[in-house]
């Protein structure tokens, strides 16, 4: 559904994208993830057709998204920053939505509002709360019946009974219409929820980019306690991260969890436990591995 | 079956409409109060005239049509006018947040050129249009019979609205910050006349025994509204202590800037085309400009303070007023630099 290719953006000599690759399957909900200032925005702005890239190419559907209304009409993108007509209600908004994209639902609108009930669609959206203008752009951008959704930091802001009910409509769209969404967010905890491919991205590039199954099956959380000191780990073994607490060592791994697991049984700990990763600890853990990590403030 | 290419996108011209109403609805109550009300508003004031002849009061009623068109085609309003609708219809290029949503709309760039443009352009010259209709219909119905004169009126401040709005349209491509549109605007329509004054009297205070050499030229079209506002109008002619109208002049300059706005219509058109949307916010977006505006503002201004610093010093020895000059002007030119470097 999505192809980025060798995408190269720069901003005054500034690399913001440096030779990013990505690849969106159809009906997959993917998470972008990174630290602040890795590309993610940028990458999404090359996605929605508003920046034209140094090099590579960008397509949706087959096609190249740049200055390509037929596939822009194709997808809604919801960014972090909204923006409304000043003095604009949701009818309005609703209105000029529907001129522009072809295939705007009326009937989606109405049935929709049943979802949003604190939102009056006569009132002045630019006087409604953040998370209340972040609703509209929601019920907005589903009645489009877009094919791919771009949300950026989609939920920030929104209460949480607001999050599952648009994660709920999101989700129920993926099931009904098998709409691929891209989802920007530094809200980990609530993408390892709703993703089934994740892409990390780090300093302009996309450094991993795996279904969140594969992900989580390729980094391990051991806890393994020895008798004596620990002993030298066996060659080939990839730890990311140690730490211990006493006698117990917590490592991160990479590869196998079965077959690290089996390495470490042949050294004899007092205890073994095989923890599954977050995705906030994978995201952590990974890109330690590049030198971006948490590091010890010492006062 | 072939696809249709349009240029046009409805629903944004009908969204111009709509929001910018205030600017249209100024400039068409300007015109109504103009021409129509102000030309009935003339013809009551000779229910009580009786003692004058036919063509008195013919002359009489002309007089007050070209008065009044004086104003209409007014160059300095023109250019408000145009400013104003500019300002309006691309205000959307200069904040990332409204850039960046309608370069996401399945809206190519040419079809949001056209439509802005064509929004834009008809601000001015519909209530200019309907300005003219009624004032025609009101001297038609008051008994004035010079609507030629109101038709020509109609045809300058079309062609001059038309040059101000596509030149500013063009200004406007170069810049991401949309109160400099303005600024850089009135400074490019100045520049020419502005620097040759400049230049006049930095040579007579330099060059010993040179003679101030500040006069018109043919290439004062250069800047436009200082040309338009000195070359255009309505001639008038005093004759047996009477005040007679002998015709607008200017027509042949209005024409050439008319014919110069097509090129800056697709020069406009070619920059937008180039333009990147992430430069909104940014005072010039053309990287190859801003050295020109950096040196640009630092000649400029580091003359035109030295000169005015130095008037109000009261400097007048030749000796003293060389060195203060150039010293101030190297100065002020210093500080203008960095000004301009600091807010691009």
């Amino acid at each position: 559904m999505v192809e980025v290719m060798d995408l190269v953006k720069e901003f005054d000599g500034f690399r913001a994208l440096d030779s990013a690759n990505m690849n969106v399957k159809k009906g997959a909900i993917y998470g972008l993830v990174g630290p602040n200032g890795a590309g993610k925005s940028t990458l999404l702005r090359h996605l929605t057709g508003v920046y034209r890239p140094n090099a590579g190419t960008v397509k949706i559907a087959g096609e190249e998204v740049y200055e390509n209304p037929k596939v822009k009409a194709k997808f809604a993108f919801i960014p972090d920053d909204i923006f409304y007509f000043m003095q604009a209600n949701t009818m309005e908004m609703k209105r000029f939505y529907q001129g522009i994209y072809p295939d705007f639902d009326e009937k989606m609108f109405i049935r929709l509002m049943e979802y949003f009930p604190t939102i009056n669609p006569k009132k002045n959206i630019r006087s409604l709360s953040k998370g209340m203008q972040k609703q509209v752009a929601f019920w907005l951008a589903v009645c489009i019946r877009p094919e791919l959704l771009i949300l950026d930091e989609p939920v920030d802001g929104l209460d949480p009974v607001m999050r599952r009910q648009i994660w709920s409509i999101v989700m129920a769209d993926v099931a009904e219409r098998d709409t691929t969404v891209i989802v920007s967010s530094h809200n980990l905890r609530e993408l390892e929820d709703v993703c089934d491919h994740v892409g990390i991205m780090h300093k302009g590039k996309v450094m991993i980019e795996r279904s969140l199954s594969d992900l989580q099956g390729s980094v391990c959380k051991i806890q393994v306690a020895f008798q004596a000191e620990m002993p030298k780990l066996p060659e080939g073994f990839d730890v990311l991260h140690m730490s211990n607490t006493g006698r117990v060592y917590t490592l991160i791994v990479k590869g196998d969890p079965a077959e690290a697991k089996v390495q470490l049984e042949k050294m004899h700990p007092m205890l073994i436990d095989i923890l599954p990763l977050t995705l906030e600890e994978i995201f952590i853990y990974e890109l330690g591995g590049v030198d971006y990590e948490v590091k010890d403030i010492l006062f | 079956m072939k696809s249709k290419t349009s240029y046009f996108n409805k629903t944004i011209f009908k969204k111009n409409i709509t929001h910018y109403w205030p600017i249209w609805g100024i400039i068409l109550f300007w015109n109504l109060f103009l021409l129509p009300i102000m030309i009935y508003d003339s013809s009551l004031q000779y229910r009580y005239f009786t003692n004058m002849t036919q063509a008195q009061l013919e002359q009489q009623r002309l007089n007050d049509i070209t008065s009044l068109l004086q104003v209409y085609i007014s160059p300095g309003l023109l250019f408000v006018f145009a400013l104003a609708a500019v300002m309006a219809v691309f205000s959307y290029l200069y904040s990332t947040r409204t850039a960046y949503t309608f370069h996401a709309l399945p809206v190519t760039r040419l079809q949001l050129f056209v439509t802005n443009y064509l929004s834009g352009l008809l601000f001015l010259v519909v209530p200019e249009a309907i300005g003219f209709l009624a004032g025609t219909l009101v001297s038609v119905v008051c008994g004035y019979t010079s609507i030629n004169y109101l038709f020509t009126g109609l045809l300058f401040a079309m062609g001059v609205s038309f040059f101000f709005y596509t030149s500013t349209v063009f200004v406007a491509m170069f810049t991401g910050q949309l109160f400099a549109v303005p600024v850089l605007t009135l400074i490019l329509n100045v520049l020419f006349v502005g620097s040759k004054f400049l230049g006049s009297a930095m040579v007579e205070i330099l060059s010993y025994g040179v003679a101030w050499g500040f006069s018109s030229s043919r290439l004062d079209i250069l800047s436009p509204i200082v040309y338009l506002i000195r070359e255009t109008g309505i001639q008038f002619e005093y004759s047996d202590h009477t005040t007679v109208v002998s015709g607008f002049y200017g027509a042949k300059a209005v024409a050439g800037y008319a014919v110069a706005a097509l090129v800056f219509l697709a020069a406009a058109y070619y920059v937008y085309k180039k333009k990147h949307v992430e430069t909104a916010g940014s005072l010039i977006c053309v990287p190859w400009i801003s050295p020109i505006f950096r040196w640009g503002a630092a000649l400029c201004g580091g003359c035109l303070f030295s000169m005015g610093f130095c008037s109000i010093l009261g400097i007048v020895s030749n000796k003293t007023l060389f060195a203060a000059v150039f010293v101030f002007a190297v100065l002020f030119g210093a500080v203008f630099f960095f000004a301009a470097q600091m807010i691009l």
